[in-house]
């Protein structure tokens, strides 16, 4: 049997529109509302704090998916996302940046994400 | 073998099988077992990459979950070590946690294999910690630590102000192992002395430095938290790891059940004890 969360998406966002999209995983997610707490993934060009973008990296179920390409076709993505869909042996398969077009169908993992964008995760002190 | 007994009992000795200790085990999470993808329970675990919102332990009614987002999930993974599978964390934002639970004196056994570096930075990972910060609250955590050292600290007492804490150093090969599975072990009896961790081992801990001034013998008080594994806080410091089991005692072992739990774990999983 085959699992039903066939995709693997790596989405990044700028810090202004975490919100809207974690309002955007609360509607397409199976968790509604206790979706939101995605996009804790704090990313910076320097790997400093404060974040200037967030991420979640997650796998979607066919429907998930289907539900985040309408949105996209609609143009109501949060402004400045940026999507990576892998399959579940993390080959690129789509992505809305025409910078990794030359890799479809190659192995694309997050941190080809980060690098794409020029990003870091970034942390408080630990301790 | 040191500890085989010659004489006319050896061979009934030497056929009893090897088990794990079961006296005083409060968490075990085996990937085998007790996979739901989702955090209620209800929707079993049944193919190769389907998330992991609840892990049941086998022993008593703790269960690890991640009660938020279904892209926070780890996933199942079948056949990673010796044919059995694991959990895999993918250090992004992958978390469990299991709610209130109460450590003493303790003794902690996890079968994984971390990525360290995780997503191509040095930045620390908390793969295991017991309420957050023990640098100001009462706990304990497993680290790896933004120079590539490994480290674990327990506290107690009134904001954590009893600590203990040891880290392996950046030439010490024996660190909690990446990249490749390993049994990774931390005994705590409520002293620095008594405080230690392996890999792969009982014999040679693989951390002998004392981080700072963390000296202290904090002592068995007993402290009921939540136990993070993956993260600190589900929130931040994800650790990227596979995971096929995570065994918790409390209290701790005698060293000679001790051994027996590296033992049989280092059998099961086929990972060669040094």
């Amino acid at each position: 049997m085959t699992t039903a969360w066939l995709h693997r998406y790596h989405l990044i966002v700028p810090a202004a529109a975490r919100e809207a999209a974690q309002s955007l995983c609360a509607a397409i997610g199976p968790g509604g509302e206790a979706e939101r707490v995605s996009f804790d993934c704090a990313l910076s060009p320097s790997g400093e704090l404060p974040a200037t973008h967030f991420a979640a990296s997650g796998q979607l179920t066919e429907a998930m998916r289907q539900a985040l390409a309408a949105v996209a076709a609609a143009g109501q993505l949060p402004p400045g996302a940026a999507w990576y869909r892998c399959d579940l042996d993390d080959v690129l398969v789509q992505s809305n940046r025409p910078s990794v077009a030359e890799r479809v169908g190659g192995p694309f993992a997050f941190q080809d994400a980060l690098a794409d964008l020029e990003l870091r995760q970034a942390f408080e002190p630990a301790w | 073998m040191s500890d085989l007994i010659h004489g006319p009992f050896a061979c009934a000795l030497a056929a009893a099988p090897l088990k794990l200790p079961t006296a005083g085990i409060v968490l075990r999470l085996r990937a085998d077992r007790g996979l739901y993808q989702d955090a209620a329970g209800t929707t079993p675990v049944a193919s190769n990459a389907d998330p992991v919102g609840r892990w049941n332990s086998m022993v008593g009614a703790l269960y690890g979950t991640q009660p938020g987002s279904s892209l926070k999930r780890p996933t199942y993974r079948t056949a990673q070590v010796n044919g059995r599978p694991a959990v895999r964390f993918d250090g992004t934002d992958d978390a469990l946690q299991v709610a209130s639970l109460g450590l003493g004196s303790f003794s902690m056994f996890a079968v994984w294999k971390p990525t360290y570096p995780n997503n191509g930075d040095n930045n620390p990972r908390f793969p295991i910690e017991h309420s957050a910060t023990p640098n100001t609250n009462p706990g304990l955590n497993l680290v790896f630590s933004n120079d590539l050292t490994a480290l674990h600290t327990v506290a107690r007492g009134a904001s954590g102000v009893n600590k203990s804490g040891y880290r392996t150093t950046a030439a010490n090969a024996k660190d909690f192992g990446t990249g490749s599975w390993s049994v990774a072990a931390v005994q705590y009896d409520g002293t620095h002395a008594g405080h230690a961790a392996y890999r792969n081992g009982f014999t040679n801990p693989i951390s002998t430095t004392t981080v700072s001034t963390y000296n202290a013998n904090p002592g068995t008080g007993t402290v009921t938290d939540t136990l993070n594994i993956g993260s600190r806080n589900n929130a931040s410091f994800f650790a990227q790891m596979d995971l096929a089991e995570l065994v918790v005692y409390s209290p701790a072992l005698s060293a000679t059940r001790f051994k027996q739990a590296v033992r049989y774990l280092s059998r099961v999983y086929g990972i060669t004890l040094t």
